[in-house]
């Protein structure tokens, strides 16, 4: 019951739950309660202990009461161990949990987001009942994603990998035509963050100064910068990270030229799989290829940004142990 | 005037552990089949009606035993 894997419509997909052993202090709890409920009328009525004489039938009454509210309290734990799941499907992890009644909350992350998992096994406890945490770490703005106390959690990395390996060689057969199909002002008018009006004024203002449209409408506060990232990511098809979050990989900062880096506002984040992964501010077709071009790797991009990614360039390129740059 | 507060007491407790079964209960009803697989959510669905049985049996039980100890 606490790993489950199902069929949908559009495929296989994986339940995790806790371990049924985080169930075994409250089900102790309740037993110990519905014991001393027993004990203490046995002792009551045995010693005659009772406040008035005819106390009994209340004494029975009480007694159901308590023994329910026991019942419903094992209850209530059990239905926030079942409720609480994480869905592993083809393209998506569902993090759906109860933490106190009417407080759930519910998160997705793109398995094509997905940079590293791994898993810890917590003490005794966990190793002899073959339970760990399991730590999903994705490039997205949602952070990271833990799975606690999953079952046999070696086995879990496995099949989780190997639905974010099958999910991220359909982002990188799809990541080859990322040609925008809209216009990033339109995109931002068909989701409601500027009207019609709005659009045209920054595109008489850009067609003036030669500004870009996104800078245009966030200089004049009609959008904020992480919602031009988003249009970004909408417009071109390619996922969006919170790069003011997501720890850098030193090692893959080589892979591309400071020069590059800060000609077309771009940097390394992390390696994957058999490439890079790298962050873009202003993603276009031709950027993308010369890039790819230049380093012979896989690459996958992700919109950040901008000023997080000249930040990280100044604090990547500039700070390194030599005092000196990475050049290509 | 004792057994007035008895009663009080127990009515009081009794829906207050009324309510606190009732949110349980929505929860159960509300999230099942949400993020659930349809075979789990039927389980939860079966799950309740256990916990609906034995509690309602156990506080039927001690209110008929209460009621036949004082009416004979």
């Amino acid at each position: 019951m606490d790993e489950q894997t199902n069929q949908s419509a559009s495929g296989e997909y994986l339940v995790y739950r806790r371990h049924p052993v985080n169930l075994l202090g409250p089900a102790a709890f309740t037993m110990l309660a519905v014991l001393l409920i027993i004990i203490f009328v046995a002792i009551i009525i045995a010693t005659g202990l009772l406040p008035m004489p005819d106390a009994l039938p209340f004494v029975v009454l009480y007694v159901g009461v308590l023994v329910f509210l026991a019942i419903s309290y094992f209850f209530m734990y059990w239905s926030f161990w079942y409720l609480d799941i994480w869905v592993v499907g083809e393209d998506k992890l569902i993090d759906s949990q109860l933490i106190t009644f009417f407080v759930h909350r519910r998160s997705e992350l793109a398995l094509r987001q997905v940079q590293d998992i791994r898993y810890t096994i917590p003490g005794t406890l966990a190793t002899v009942f073959r339970f760990g945490d399991i730590l999903i770490q994705s490039a997205a703005k949602e952070g990271s994603f833990k799975l606690m106390s999953i079952k046999n959690p070696g086995d879990a990395v496995t099949k989780i990998g190997a639905l974010v390996e099958a999910a991220s060689r359909v982002k990188f057969q799809a990541s080859a035509t990322t040609m925008p199909t809209v216009p990033l002002g339109e995109k931002l008018v068909q989701e409601g963050l500027i009207s019609p009006a709005d659009l045209a004024n920054a595109l008489s203002e850009q067609a003036a100064t030669g500004k870009r449209v996104g800078d245009i409408l966030v200089e004049r506060g009609l959008i904020k910068r992480s919602d031009l990232v988003t249009a970004l990511s909408s417009q071109h098809r390619i996922p969006e990270i919170d790069i003011s979050r997501y720890e850098i990989d030193k090692s893959a900062i080589k892979h591309i030229a400071y020069e590059i880096a800060k000609k077309y506002t771009v940097i390394p984040v992390s390696h994957t799989n058999n490439g890079i992964l790298v962050a873009i501010a202003e993603p276009s077709e031709l950027v993308m290829s010369e890039i790819r071009g230049m380093t012979n790797l896989p690459i996958d991009f992700v919109v950040a940004d901008e000023d997080y990614i000249k930040e990280a360039i100044r604090g990547h390129y500039l700070a390194t142990d030599e005092g000196t740059y990475y050049s290509g | 005037m004792e057994v007035v507060i008895i009663w009080i007491i127990y009515f009081v407790l009794l829906l207050l552990s009324l309510i606190y079964a009732g949110v349980i209960i929505y929860h159960i009803l509300k999230y099942r089949y949400d993020d659930l697989p349809r075979e789990q959510g039927q389980y939860a669905g079966r799950a309740l009606a256990l916990y609906l049985g034995l509690g309602g049996l156990t506080l039927l039980l001690s209110i008929v035993i209460a009621l036949f100890m004082i009416l004979f």
